[in-house]
């Protein structure tokens, strides 16, 4: 009996300071963050998104997207539209990440324009990501209603407070002691005019650049987009831009393009895959909403030379492929 | 105290119980062949049973010891370099492919022998003394000593029903071969329906009736130990090629790429390595190496129910509670 005793008092004692710890630095802002602070430290990517959006109030352009909008130049952005320009792109932002992003910033900032880089996977809704559900703040701009069993609650919550990665995030943040990047979002430290010259080479080699397009396939290809888009988030969608178009804001649509590789290789051997794609980009097209405009780069970049200088991976295109694409969004 | 206990001496046991015994022990659901009943349920007694729990130090020792550094720090940080490689092989560079063979051997064995750890010590736990089922196969010195120490139920169950059955090795030099080759490849198919896991099996078939054809001739092609266990160890880590690639075409890249015979396009990066897996990745596969050639076996490790073993064994259950969520499923699940 007193080895058990042993066991659990040591078993206790580890985890009670764990949690202890974890909720006193609260590193993913899922315990002590009832608002948005820009002073906040924190390794919550999505709440680092929502602190950038309230430190730049005077942003009149958003960008929403997914890691493709990430390799956004926005200096580029801003010099032919004259907008100040808020990047809220994140890996693996769905739907429901984007609307939260766009809700917080209707509330915070005076938008005129949206450019909204479209992922077809952001209409296949998984399970919520933790680091939203997890964060009251965040999940206070969620659209609709989100009803949880408080026992569902409990039970996140007090996972967390033991888990090894709050515990490392915590240890991160005590040693770095740091405050959270709040610049413009990603893309912001790019210089358009290298991204835009001749000479720009990309960020890595032909090769690299191949291996990835195998690896992007297995991944993208074989599972994210198979994934199956469901008509609620359609509905959510359709509302959204209806209710953008009211406020009087011009919102860009634009479908974002695959490696042409990428491409071959989903027609051939993931056709299923390829046909959902071009409806969904019908779909699109076929959007009535005034102030609302589609631009469709599906079948390619202008003047892709299919190397690194456009491409990073399978989905993954370069500053340069994104510059390309911008001058027909933002023509002079 | 020893990890290990003795079997109670044979007792009859009513088959009401056993029955139910046998259909709520997962071993059995997911692991079959895996253990004689009539051995391993001698001891399921209700009395024993109550005053088992006094001992049950032991077996809750091996059951999170083993989730926790086999599973969880070595075989599933393994798996999160593994299968991207496997299934992108086409694209890996030489080293890579190399480092994929080693990683999937210790990914392999430390998911499958801590699962097998684990399930002896939930037996355990209820007084069900389930038998060792690794035996540090990759300390083997040869591949006839590799199937004595490596799943040690299944090559049982494939001697005792099926080279037996088939004849053994009673009716000539012959017969015993094809006899070892055929028990092989059926047990290589026992994991799968698929020709891959044949192939496995018959390339195991094959290295057997040599070694069984050097034997008999007196002849011995490595002198010392050290060379044949890494010629042991090289050739189980070619077999596992076969039973880790999806289809035979990943099998041909993988072996022109371990083989070196894509020479006009030799590549030595390490470019398809995740960066923020990869150091976790080479420390998990160091210490899976260290630990599977100089380090005891669960089974030959002594433990005492001390003050300071019972703080160690806290630390590793608060660490098992703090990684819950992130385990993947055991591979032998899918066999």
């Amino acid at each position: 009996m007193r080895f058990f005793a042993t066991t659990l008092l040591t078993t206790l004692a580890i985890l009670s300071g764990v949690t202890a710890f974890n909720y006193h630095i609260d590193p993913m802002c899922f315990y002590n963050c009832n608002t948005i602070d820009v002073t906040k430290p924190t390794m919550n990517t999505y709440y680092n998104v929502a602190q950038k959006i309230v430190k730049h109030p005077e942003s009149q352009l958003v960008m929403l997207g997914s890691s493709r909008g990430q390799t956004t130049p926005l200096k580029w952005i801003e010099k032919h539209t004259g907008l100040k320009t808020l990047n809220l792109s994140l890996g693996g932002a769905e739907l429901e990440a984007k609307l939260i992003f766009l809700n917080i910033a209707l509330e915070k900032l005076k938008i005129k324009r949206v450019l909204w880089f479209a992922d077809f996977f952001e209409l296949s809704p998984e399970i919520l990501d933790s680091k939203i559900k997890n964060t009251p703040v965040l999940r206070s701009y969620l659209e609709g209603e989100q009803k949880r069993p408080f026992f569902s609650i409990v039970s996140d919550t007090l996972k967390s407070l033991i888990d090894h990665n709050t515990f490392e995030a915590s240890l991160f943040i005590l040693h770095r002691g740091t405050t959270s990047q709040l610049d413009q979002g990603s893309g912001s430290d790019l210089d358009p005019d290298r991204c835009d010259s001749a000479a720009y080479k990309g960020e890595k080699s032909y090769e690299a650049m191949e291996k990835e397009v195998g690896f992007s396939f297995e991944v993208y290809a074989r599972k994210v987009l198979k994934m199956k888009q469901t008509p609620d988030s359609w509905i959510i969608f359709l509302r959204k831009l209806e209710e953008l178009s009211q406020r009087g804001i011009d919102v860009s649509i634009v479908i974002t393009p695959y490696n042409p590789e990428f491409i071959e290789r989903m027609k051939a051997e993931e056709p299923k895959t390829y046909a959902a794609q071009l409806q969904w980009i019908s779909r699109l097209k076929k959007l009535q909403i005034p102030n609302v405009r589609v631009i469709n780069f599906f079948d390619g970049i202008p003047g892709d030379d299919k190397t690194q200088r456009f491409w990073n991976d399978g989905v993954h295109f370069t500053c340069k492929g994104s510059i390309e694409m911008l001058k027909q969004v933002f023509p002079d | 105290m020893s990890l290990t206990f003795t079997a109670e001496p044979p007792m009859p046991t009513p088959i009401f119980f056993l029955l139910p015994g046998m259909s709520r022990s997962f071993p059995t659901k997911f692991l079959a062949p895996w253990f004689d009943t009539t051995k391993s349920f001698r001891s399921l007694r209700i009395p024993k049973l109550i005053l088992f729990i006094g001992k049950i130090s032991v077996p809750v020792v091996l059951s999170l010891f083993s989730v926790f550094q086999k599973k969880l720090l070595i075989a599933d940080l393994l798996a999160t370099i593994v299968s991207p490689l496997v299934t992108n092989m086409a694209a890996s560079s030489n080293l890579e492919a190399i480092l994929a063979m080693i990683a999937y051997s210790m990914q392999l064995y430390f998911d499958f022998s801590g699962y097998s750890d684990m399930a002896v010590g939930l037996g355990l736990m209820m007084n069900i003394q389930f038998p060792q089922n690794f035996n540090s196969p990759y300390k083997a010195l040869s591949i006839t000593e590799f199937w004595q120490r490596w799943h040690i139920s299944l090559s049982t169950w494939l001697r005792d029903y099926l080279y037996i059955s088939l004849g053994g090795n009673r009716r000539g030099r012959w017969t015993t071969y094809r006899n070892l080759l055929l028990t092989m490849a059926i047990g290589g198919l026992w994991h799968g329906g698929s020709w891959t896991f044949a192939l496995w099996g018959l390339f195991h078939g094959i290295l057997l009736v040599i070694e069984k054809f050097f034997r008999e001739k007196k002849w011995q092609l490595l002198r010392f130990k050290s060379l044949k266990l890494l010629a042991t160890f090289f050739l189980v880590n070619i077999g596992w090629i076969f039973f880790r690639s999806p289809n035979f075409k990943t099998i041909g890249i993988w072996f022109q790429k371990i083989f070196l015979f894509n020479s006009e396009k030799l590549t030595w990066d390490l470019i398809s390595l995740p960066e923020r897996f990869k150091d976790r990745f080479f420390a998990s596969l160091i210490i899976g190496l260290l630990l599977t050639f100089l380090a005891k076996n669960t089974w030959e490790i002594r433990f005492k129910p001390s003050t300071l073993n019972a703080a160690l064994l806290g630390i590793l259950f608060a660490l098992c509670l703090m990684f819950m969520g992130d385990e993947s499923p055991f591979l032998y699940f899918q066999f």
